[in-house]
């Protein structure tokens, strides 16, 4: 058996189910990973050994007198620090919020628990999930940004901290960071999964996704969160998924019908991203695929700037009350969307939301009939410099859209860096969007391996 | 390339309009430190400002309808 910290969830799952790994073992490999390599990294905001240890000895003993709840039952978890845990500090890594203890738990936290995932601890995210890049270390390379605003889960997963973590996206947030850290990303529908408990960055637009090492496993975490939930007022009033049975009962003579993103959009893109897509384009292609070119409506000439100012508006509305009081403890970046959304005219809040639903109209329309799901390049170019949390300007159209997308890592490039494509599906399609990641992921057969992470 | 210059015109536009209300609200020496957020923002408005709307463009999610599916939106607009 592989060090159980490498494992992914389904392997995890399956060996617990059988009795070949404890819920304790794997808790404890992965408290070893963190214990070894977190100076190095800095992925965590708090870590609950004792907490996660005790939860894990429950879960065995449950699972051991029969009582398996699921795939997710004893497997570790890391919750990027916005989502509320009872009794577990949620600082939103910030001085405002620093020593914050909520009550009650966010409703994917509640959920998780239900399903008996083990809460290994709180992972760092960039100042209120905004801009201002964090401390947390890219395990590929020093020198690159992990991304943000979901860095330490990404960087958590790609280390074998954890099999997976959980982020939020309100541009960039989920995807980019898995692109940089070389891991699957998930960022469903807007609506699927109930945000109640999560600290907002921008209502409208705030949607959770999470970090795993295979799309499956993507797939079982969707099951697990997805579902109606009227605490929040964005949630779906749509049932749960059966993401994990309809990857597992697929037609293995199935091929996807996949539109290739062309045009002002993908030329953003540099030549070695636009290399990366060309070559799995035609991997996808060699291996059966029906692939065509797709040109973006012009809508999505304006969706960036619609996003920006629908974030900026309510990121200031969000935080008003606690910028009167202490200004000068926010991060500058979150700082000055915070004054700088308190000028945008309303008139022009109005017109991103016209934008953005013209948009999603429109790419409902485009993707239509025609495509099971759209390909893209995962980011403009591999990981930046660390003085940015590099640009989202590729997933945040589909963030604005509300349209499910996913990440999946292709390869790493000549200096070692993980280069990756995303799928985007239409609305409320996320099951789809996985049978195509899943496929393509298998026919790809990429396997990054986990990064040497060099001394600091 | 009237289209850009419509583009250049309206961006001068926003930014002299965000700048003026950031220096009354925060001051001279704060819009000075935030003049590059000022600058993405009035930016974006700019754009924004050139898309034609109308009373059939229904602002999304939380000011229109959301978690709404493809079949709905499209029955939205098929009275036009």
């Amino acid at each position: 058996m592989s060090r159980p910290s490498t494992l992914t969830i389904s392997q995890a799952s399956r060996l617990i189910a059988s009795g070949e790994l404890s819920p304790v073992e794997l808790v404890q490999d992965c408290l070893d990973v963190i214990e070894k390599l977190e100076p190095r990294l800095r992925a965590w905001e708090t870590i609950d050994r004792p907490g996660a240890l005790e939860a894990a000895r429950v879960a065995g003993k449950e699972i051991s007198d029969g009582g398996v709840r699921g795939p997710l039952h004893g497997i570790p978890v890391g919750l990027k620090d916005i989502y509320f845990t009872a009794g577990m500090r949620t600082s939103m890594s910030s001085r405002v919020y620093a020593n914050f203890i909520p009550e009650y738990d966010a409703a994917a936290v509640e959920s998780l628990k239900a399903s008996g995932a083990i809460i290994l601890g709180k992972t760092v995210t960039t100042e209120f999930a905004s801009g201002d890049p964090s401390p947390t270390i890219n395990p590929w390379n020093k020198n690159r940004t992990p991304g943000g605003s979901s860095s330490g889960s990404s960087v958590a997963v790609a280390v074998g901290m954890c099999p997976v973590a959980t982020g939020s996206q309100t541009a960039g947030s989920v995807n980019r960071p898995a692109a940089y850290n070389g891991v699957v990303g998930l960022k469903p529908t807007y609506g699927r999964v109930s945000r109640w408990g999560v600290f907002p960055v921008s209502w409208t637009l705030d949607t959770l996704g999470w970090m795993t090492r295979e799309v499956r496993d993507a797939a079982i975490m969707l099951d697990a969160l997805s579902g109606y939930d009227p605490r929040d007022p964005g949630s779906a009033n749509r049932p749960p998924t059966a993401a994990t049975l309809s990857l597992d009962y697929e037609d293995p003579m199935w091929t996807p019908r996949i539109g290739i993103v062309a045009g002002p959009f993908a030329d953003k893109a540099d030549l070695e991203t636009k290399a990366n897509l060309h070559e799995v384009s035609e991997a996808l292609v060699a291996a059966g695929a029906i692939v065509d070119f797709i040109d973006l409506p012009d809508s999505v000439l304006g969706i960036n700037e619609a996003q920006a100012v629908i974030d900026y508006s309510e990121c200031a509305q969000v935080h008003r009350e606690m910028h009167d009081k202490r200004a000068i403890d926010f991060a500058p970046n979150v700082r000055s969307r915070i004054e700088v959304g308190q000028l945008i005219p309303a008139s022009a809040y109005v017109q991103a939301q016209q934008l953005r639903h013209r948009f999603r109209r429109e790419m409902e329309d485009a993707i239509g009939g025609a495509f099971d799901a759209l390909l893209a390049p995962a980011t403009p170019s591999v990981a930046p410099a660390p003085e940015t949390t590099g640009s989202p300007a590729f997933q945040a159209p589909w963030t604005t859209a509300g349209l499910p997308a996913l990440n999946i890592p292709t390869k790493l490039n000549p200096a070692g860096l993980p280069l990756g494509v995303q799928f985007i599906a239409r609305g409320f399609e996320d099951e789809r969007l996985l049978r195509v990641g899943r496929w393509a992921e298998r026919t790809l057969a990429v396997d990054l391996g986990t990064p040497e992470v060099a001394p600091r | 390339m009237s289209e850009m210059n419509e583009l250049e015109r309206a961006r001068e536009n926003s930014y002299l309009k965000l700048r003026e209300a950031s220096t009354t609200l925060w001051g001279e020496e704060r819009t000075g430190e935030v003049e590059s957020t000022l600058r993405i923002a009035s930016d974006a408005i700019a754009r924004l400002s050139l898309f034609k709307f109308d009373h059939t463009d229904s602002p999304g999610f939380f000011l229109g309808d959301f978690g709404v599916d493809a079949e709905s939106t499209n029955m939205e607009k098929a009275g036009e």
